[in-house]
């Protein structure tokens, strides 16, 4: 972030207390993910994502273009994510800084790296054109967790977006509207979630005098097979802004509901136990499995909802 | 004696009379007659055959006026004295090194950067830079402000830091019934708190960032709820 | 910025020539920049950084070929560099990559073609410890497998540690007398 919150001395060692004591001030346990609040707008592909005063909507969007030289047979998918001080004052326009960069790294590695969308189904005349989507994220208020938030944002907004369906007559391609056909759902291989864990170190900064390295030895309390073996940091799940701006260091792992790992990120910073960052990957899977049950049902919501008059529910799937 | 109605930038405002200040929210240019240039309550107080008249408006940002009383943040040190943020991501304050009470050549306050100050401020020109104090410069005595140590801030808004200020809260009586607690409200929408342990601090905090939005009776409603079983007395 | 603590600055640099297909990369590439970054953020730890405050240490990386293991090597060589500069470190910092191969066996050190068919790994420790200072995951991995892929991948960190801390005494020593001589 541009400009680091500032947090006075007082807070820090508040908070840090705090947490020592397996507490936050916002009343949540230490593991707790914040209750997420998922809505789809009126048109296909806007979802609206609420993580405590965490904000954001995506907007997914389809147009025809050319494929990739490379790539002939795959259509293009690119998300965009520009923190603006819209979210937070701390954000700058139009300049991104290096927390930023790696922000939207993560979410591009979580998604588009993991063959969440499948590019394939996108093509329509192999080498010549192919579907665009886009994934616009918007940020509108910030308070931790932007990774988490997004990817929930862009991948349920990607499973709620109906691109119009085409048809190839000879040389032509025809792209049917909405009246004319009912719009094809993108074909969604898997689910990923993020989960952003963040560590504290308990004693603050170390004296000159000692020997971080030496100290922490991995044979000391660790090795005696205690799953919270960690005595030298406390794991955080879902900071808050504050939290963030405190935290010596982060761990975001992308996972789906299918046990796989598709990202994991640890940028340096404090060094974590092995053992932590297995219990963590753990604790996503669960925290994982949850908001990939919330978006589905969220769907389905708004799939009965979109349905209600009619007599048949309109789909362009086939049955299999 | 104070009256309110609702008004918008640009009312014509009914005659103020000749005696009368204005306050926030509204713009006299020379000749002319004094205009709103903000929304809110046109709020006006009387004293004497004097009176004063001002907009009460609820706003997140902070802009330093002359003799508030604001909490800030250390964030830099320079050879003659701190500079203070009052509000994330806006210009910082300054503060001198012998505003302080007993301080004087040799006698340096020394603060460490991400201290917090409670102070008054001493100027405030659209186009120089704002200063604030730390002690009273009348008396030379520290009147309450100086460094604030330990405790933990909340961020409201504006208007509900000023209303706890001057027209105070049952919300406060209520929690110093059950517990002691100190408390430094700043104009600029911080508020400071300090309770013998770090969960009581937590929950009046709760008690006061929820509050703003509660009615008094429910307020202390929350208090009484939250903070039930922590008697000391 | 952090006036007590000495500031890092990474450059990485790939040439155009460092893999089969001559190639410009642009100056921004994503990758190459979180990359830098991290190095930035691992060593940030691993210096005695309170030692030298006010004071910017640059490190420039020059990729000259590339066949796998390009952020452990990035890593390994800042290392030995901070070390022959007289930075003062509380221990080597080491990173090593390792692949899963058929989704069971893990495949220490993976090569270019071996990295770019399978998923793979990288972690960095600071010293012989289990403790992961940087770890980096970019494709698919079951989470059981998880377990055996760090346990190698540290375990492959602790021998470069100390076949680092072979060379370094080794030139070390190598100077010392040469400057007796």
């Amino acid at each position: 972030m541009p400009k680091r919150k500032d947090i006075s001395l007082n807070e820090r060692q508040f908070i840090l207390s705090l947490l020592k004591d397996s507490q936050r001030l916002d009343g949540r346990a230490i593991d707790q993910f914040r209750k997420v609040d998922l809505k789809f707008g009126d048109s296909l592909g806007h979802a609206e994502v609420q993580l405590g005063k965490t904000r954001l909507v995506v907007r997914v969007s389809a147009e025809v273009s050319k494929p990739y030289e490379d790539r002939p047979y795959e259509g293009t998918f690119i998300i965009t994510t520009d923190v603006s001080s819209m979210a937070s004052p701390l954000f700058e326009n139009n300049r991104s800084s290096d927390d930023e960069m790696l922000m939207t790294r993560l979410i591009e590695k979580a998604i588009r790296r993991s063959n969440a969308l499948d590019l394939e189904s996108l093509c329509i005349v192999a080498g010549k054109s192919c579907w665009m989507i886009r994934a616009d994220v918007h940020y509108l208020s910030y308070d931790g967790g932007l990774v988490d938030a997004s990817c929930i944002g862009v991948i349920a907004a990607l499973m709620h977006f109906r691109r119009p369906d085409t048809s190839i007559d000879g040389d032509q391609t025809i792209i049917h509207s909405v009246e004319e056909r009912v719009p094809v759902p993108l074909s969604i291989l898997h689910v990923p979630i993020c989960v952003t864990f963040s560590f504290f170190k308990v004693d603050e900064v170390p004296s000159s005098t000692e020997n971080p390295v030496a100290a922490i030895p991995g044979s000391g309390q660790s090795a005696n097979g205690v799953p919270t073996a960690d005595d030298s940091a406390i794991l955080v799940i879902d900071a808050t802004a504050q939290e963030e701006a405190l935290r010596h260091s982060e761990l975001t792992i992308t996972i789906n509901k299918n046990r796989d790992i598709c990202q994991i990120a640890k940028p340096g910073g404090y060094s974590v136990e092995a053992l932590t960052i297995l219990e963590c990957a753990n604790k996503a899977y669960k925290i994982a499995t949850n908001i990939t049950d919330l978006i589905y049902r969220r769907l389905k919501e708004d799939e009965s909802k979109r349905n209600a008059g009619n007599l048949v529910p309109l789909t362009a799937e086939n049955e299999r | 004696m104070t009256e309110s109605t609702v008004i918008l930038p640009g009312d014509t405002l009914i005659d103020l009379g000749d005696a009368t200040t204005l306050g926030p929210g509204l713009f006299q240019a020379p000749l002319s007659k004094p205009v709103p240039v903000k929304a809110g309550y046109l709020m006006r107080k009387e004293k004497g055959h004097t009176g004063s008249v001002y907009i009460e408006s609820n706003s997140r940002r902070y802009v330093p006026s002359v003799k508030d009383h604001v909490i800030g943040v250390v964030v830099g040190r320079q050879t003659e004295g701190f500079r203070v943020l009052l509000q994330d991501a806006s210009p910082s304050v300054r503060l001198g090194q012998f505003a302080f009470e007993n301080a004087n050549k040799k006698n340096r306050p020394n603060l460490p950067v991400g201290a917090l100050v409670y102070g008054r401020i001493t100027m405030a020109d659209k186009d120089i830079e704002a200063e604030m104090e730390c002690y009273d410069s009348n008396t030379g005595k520290a009147a309450g402000f100086g460094e604030l140590k330990g405790g933990y801030v909340v961020q409201v808004s504006l208007a509900y830091a000023r209303k706890l200020l001057f027209e105070g809260s049952p919300l406060l009586s209520a929690i110093g019934d059950i517990v002691p607690f100190e408390i430094a409200i700043g104009m600029n929408g911080k508020i400071w708190i300090d309770a013998p342990d770090n969960t009581t601090i937590f929950k009046i905090a709760q008690c006061i960032e929820k509050s703003e939005t509660l009615s008094e009776h429910e307020s202390v409603d929350l208090v009484s709820k939250l903070l039930s079983g922590k008697k000391t007395k | 910025m952090n006036l007590d603590s000495t500031f890092l600055s990474v450059n990485i640099s790939v040439s155009p020539f460092s893999t089969v297909d001559r190639k410009k990369r642009p100056r921004n590439d994503r990758r190459i920049q979180e990359c830098a970054m991290s190095i930035q953020r691992t060593f940030q730890e691993a210096i005695m950084g309170h030692l030298h405050s006010r004071t910017e240490i640059v490190i420039s990386l020059h990729v000259l070929a590339q066949d796998g293991g390009f952020f452990a090597a990035c890593i390994n060589a800042t290392s030995l560099a901070l070390i022959d500069a007289g930075v003062p470190m509380y221990d080597y910092v080491s990173a090593c990559s390792t692949a899963l191969y058929d989704s069971i066996s893990p495949l220490l050190d993976p090569n270019n073609a071996e990295e770019s068919d399978l998923p793979f790994l990288t972690v960095a420790t600071i010293g012989k410890t289990e403790k992961v200072s940087m770890l980096l995951l970019e494709s698919k991995v079951p989470l059981d497998r998880l377990e055996s892929l760090i346990a190698v991948t540290i375990s492959g960190c602790h021998s470069l540690r100390d076949q680092m801390d072979r060379q370094v005494r080794k030139h070390g020593h190598l100077r010392i007398t040469k400057r007796s001589e």
